[in-house]
């Protein structure tokens, strides 16, 4: 941000970067055999439509769109809401890299329809660890870099040590957000 | 962009040059005493603004009267100052309660990485989920816009008035009389005039990050009382960076009705070009 832009407050939002997203494929292998987790077979991507004339017109473009998703990757596709006001686009499939392949292309084309500054996150689910709650992994669009949340099922409690043993062991394979305050954890995703 | 720093800086150079003048002139029983004491002041002050540039957040948070939140207190506050947060690609701020019957929220600190948003139980109590988004989403468009460090920028040689002013010392006010006010005036001013204007962009920041202007102007509506004012404490570049204006009452305040002395702009015209926002963005897209 340059001088200019402090003095005239002319922060802009950021767009999504989403290239990083396919490491997770990659990463699929060391995820199963080493941590024991199974892909769940669902994702979202959240984001915050902008009102009024514009979700009217979204909303349409949005169905077509997951039309098209359903149809090249072979996935399912919904849209949901949450408590927050966020919409998701909850893509569901059993093979794992097409999951992350539709995933991938959800965001593409919401950033293509203008929506790449209101794109927050891509939350994938898995199973598994000898623990009955799922365990996620969030990839944040602005940053273009994931993290782990792994909610303990009390109110909004975190497994703050099981996040942080989950980053080590991905390390290599997956970019991480290094700064630990910005793992935002999505409550009441409706991912289930 | 440039040329908008000069009133700015000519005025800050000018209110230098005159403290340094009042402080030879009036001040001094002899030369070497005067400079003396003035190296005193400028070493006073570059401690002060380092400190300030460290810890402002705790100064204004401590004026407010604000408590930091508890990791378990406020869930839902802290789930959508959080989401916002991320939206904007900020670190997520701390969060702190005001207890006051003034519906108000303000944003500290001079840094991104190290800022506080305060809110006040009266806000909590009075919003919905969304109209507090959009709140939070203002301040945290001041937050990103780095408001903190503009305002209180521009709020030195104001400040340097009221300090002058208020000195236990007479000589200091003779100082100001005889030469300090008109920078003091000016500098008002320009902090009220440069505070409405980042008001206007921290609104429409708040309705590009949610999305939807309507939350922010049925918060604004909400909160924005035409009754006695807030009893946040803390000067002018406090005020500046709450919702909705937070000085105390003053003698002075009949002359607030006209906007040139009002560091928000008036309820109506901030709805206004809300509504136009809210217009544009759906033009937009039809």
């Amino acid at each position: 941000m340059g001088l200019g832009d402090i003095l005239f407050g002319r922060k802009r939002l950021k767009g999504a970067k989403l290239d990083k997203l396919f490491a997770l494929s990659t990463a699929q292998v060391t995820l199963e055999t080493e941590l024991g987790l199974r892909p769940a077979g669902v994702a979202g991507v959240v984001f915050k439509p902008l009102s009024a004339g514009e979700f009217m017109r979204a909303e349409q473009e949005i169905d077509e769109l997951l039309g098209v998703v359903a149809q090249t990757s072979g996935s399912e596709v919904r849209r949901r809401q949450d408590s927050f006001g966020f919409q998701w686009l909850v893509v569901r499939d059993r093979d794992f890299e097409d999951l992350v392949t539709g995933v991938h292309l959800v965001a593409d084309e919401l950033a293509a329809h203008g929506f790449g500054e209101q794109l927050l996150a891509a939350m994938f689910a898995f199973e598994g660890r000898e623990r009955e709650g799922s365990t996620y992994l969030i990839y944040g669009f602005k940053r273009g870099a994931f993290w782990p949340f792994v909610p303990t099922g009390k109110e909004q409690e975190r497994d703050n040590p099981d996040e942080l043993r989950l980053m080590n062991e991905l390390q290599g394979e997956l970019p991480f957000e290094p700064e630990k305050e910005r793992w935002l954890g999505l409550w009441n995703a409706p991912l289930d | 962009m440039a040329l908008a720093l000069v009133p700015l800086v000519a005025l800050y150079v000018l209110a230098l040059v005159l403290a340094l003048v009042s402080f030879v002139a009036v001040l001094a029983d002899s030369a070497w005493g005067a400079l003396l004491g003035w190296l005193f002041l400028a070493g006073g002050l570059v401690a002060l603004a380092v400190v300030h540039w460290l810890r402002a957040d705790e100064l204004v948070l401590r004026t407010a009267r604000a408590k930091p939140l508890g990791a378990q207190e406020e869930p839902e506050l802290r789930a959508i100052v959080e989401r916002v947060a991320a939206a904007v690609d900020l670190p997520p701020p701390r969060i702190a309660l005001i207890r006051s019957w003034a519906p108000n929220a303000l944003a500290a600190g001079l840094r991104p990485e190290r800022a506080t948003i305060a809110v006040t139980t009266e806000l909590l109590r009075r919003l919905d989920e969304q109209e507090l988004e959009a709140v939070v989403a203002h301040e945290l468009a001041h937050v990103a816009n780095r408001d903190g460090l503009v305002m209180t920028f521009v709020s030195g040689p104001a400040m340097l008035g009221s300090a002058m002013w208020g000195a236990d010392d007479g000589r200091a006010q003779v100082a100001y009389v005889l030469l300090y006010w008109p920078v003091h005036v000016i500098g008002l001013f320009l902090l009220w005039t440069i505070s409405r204007y980042r008001e206007y962009v921290a609104d429409r920041g708040s309705a590009l990050i949610t999305g939807a202007p309507e939350q922010l102007m049925s918060a604004l509506t909400k909160i924005a009382d035409r009754e006695p004012r807030g009893d946040l404490r803390g000067g002018a570049a406090v005020s500046a960076l709450c919702i909705v204006p937070a000085q105390r009452k003053s003698r002075l305040d009949f002359l607030r009705r006209l906007e040139i002395f009002m560091d928000h702009p008036p309820l109506e015209k901030r709805l206004r070009e809300l509504s136009e926002l809210a217009r544009e963005l759906g033009k937009a897209q039809a």
